[in-house]
């Protein structure tokens, strides 16, 4: 895994722009960073993806060891959605996406947290990183990139609607666009794969959802809503006025309830509980742990609220709206070459790994203000 | 397949869309632009207002809306 510098293509906003990356910068600094890229050997991607393929399978047995276990309350779930959830699980069903946040160095490879429910960072991974591969290696065969997210999305919405065929699926995410670009972009971008699938799709703003009696959840033209994306986080919803309409409801959503168990970081324990031996995980504890550690959120998201403790003083933090429950994870450094501390995301689409994406951060806690640096592997 | 094995298309994410839709003729709260021959199904782009609706509302039809949404002043939230 080695970090390399390379001439940006001079014209890279225009091209990252064309293709969905409108957000390609973060206050004047790039946030699609291309003047390096990060190469891998074959021996590399093997791990990544095996690995990813172990902590899936770890995921899906901590979730069934916490619905028969009823370990609910780690989880600061309101138990009155607990039956609910446990139904999802039950019923198995579908997921769409995940993204694991990996820690690895060139040998070891840790899982820091599964972004189960909402990841971002998909266009980046799945789209605007491929083109840039396909312009700089001009179909050299001795190079490829761990990439087949896009392909996995279409299969995975195929499968979406061999259930459903006569849809329509919903897709609604945080409307405000100049707030939050990367969100509307993504579930707009999922919502394309939807479509190249033979979906038929609506879109409908998240305060838009309206509440029936009789219909339950419906659109603006008030149809009801059968099925639903949402790039907007369970445990949100939840808590919101509608929530309580959540059991009752006849709607399907994606992610399933039961991803939520996944994308809070109680699973973090749990897994080291069940799988101790596991090389992928760090020992994670819901009570501080000797030496090195890391304190995080249940529910916190881009390393808001997150602290670093190092003999026993906080060296590194990032402040945030997240209070609650927390829990706590052996620290592992991230490796930095000298330009941000890198963070792999892996994707699990449909049930395969299929692709990473590195992200760098000046902090050692991965944030919103990172950099997206794209990979090649040969 | 490590490879993407096809061609990457996005009929969505368009010039349109990207460029915020500025040539858009329809109702953006009911029409679909790509109906029109556009490239953007519509209903999406930009709320009418940035305000986040954080208590229901009751319509003629019994159904009631904003129950969802009170937490987005957050912005983003990436993942």
């Amino acid at each position: 895994m080695e970090r390399i510098p390379i001439d940006p293509r001079p014209d890279w906003v225009r091209i990252v722009t064309e293709q969905g990356l409108v957000y390609h910068s973060t206050e004047g600094r790039p946030y699609w960073e291309e003047e390096a890229f990060y190469s891998f050997n074959r021996s590399e991607i093997d791990a990544l993806e095996k690995a990813t393929y172990a902590l899936n399978d770890m995921c899906l047995q901590a979730v069934e060891h916490v619905v028969r276990e009823n370990l609910w309350h780690r989880f600061d779930i309101p138990p009155e959605f607990v039956p609910w959830i446990r139904e999802s699980w039950e019923r198995e069903e579908r997921t769409i996406y995940g993204r694991f946040d990996l820690a690895f160095d060139g040998e070891e490879i840790r899982m820091l947290e599964y972004n189960a429910d909402t990841p971002t960072a998909l266009i980046e991974a799945a789209v605007i990183q491929w083109f840039w591969f396909k312009d700089r290696t001009a179909g050299n065969p001795e190079l490829d990139q761990f990439n087949s997210i896009h392909e996995r999305l279409i299969e995975a919405w195929q499968a979406i609607k061999a259930d459903n065929p006569d849809g329509p699926v919903h897709f609604t995410s945080v409307p405000d666009y100049e707030a939050s670009a990367e969100d509307f972009m993504t579930a707009n971008y999922l919502r394309d794969t939807a479509q190249q699938a033979g979906l038929a799709t609506e879109y409908v703003e998240i305060q838009e959802i309206g509440w029936n009696p009789y219909r339950g959840f419906v659109d603006l033209q008030e149809r009801p809503i059968h099925r639903i994306f949402k790039l907007y986080p369970w445990e949100w919803l939840i808590r919101e006025p509608f929530g309580r309409h959540l059991p009752e409801a006849r709607t399907r959503w994606l992610e399933a309830p039961w991803k939520m168990l996944l994308s809070n970081k109680a699973i973090l324990p749990i897994l080291y509980r069940l799988f101790p031996e596991s090389p992928y995980l760090l020992p994670a504890d819901f009570e501080p742990l000797p030496g090195d550690f890391v304190r995080k959120p249940l529910l916190g998201r881009e390393g808001s609220n997150t602290r670093i403790i190092r003999d026993g003083t906080v060296v590194a933090e990032r402040g945030g709206p997240y209070d609650g429950p927390v829990v706590y994870q052996r620290y592992v450094p991230l490796p930095n070459r000298g330009n941000g501390y890198a963070i792999i995301g892996s994707w699990m689409v449909n049930g395969w790994a299929c692709g990473i994406g590195i992200r760098e951060d000046d902090h050692p806690i991965t944030g919103n203000q990172c950099r997206f640096v794209p990979h090649l592997f040969g | 397949m490590r490879k993407s094995t096809i061609a990457i298309s996005l009929s969505l994410l368009s010039p349109a869309l990207i460029s915020g839709c500025a040539d858009r003729k329809c109702d953006e709260r009911y029409e679909d632009c790509r109906s029109r021959g556009g490239s953007y199904v519509g209903g999406v782009y930009r709320s009418s207002g940035s305000a986040v609706h954080t208590s229901g509302s009751h319509s003629v039809s019994g159904t009631s809306r904003g129950g969802f949404g009170g937490f987005s002043g957050f912005g983003g939230f990436g993942g």
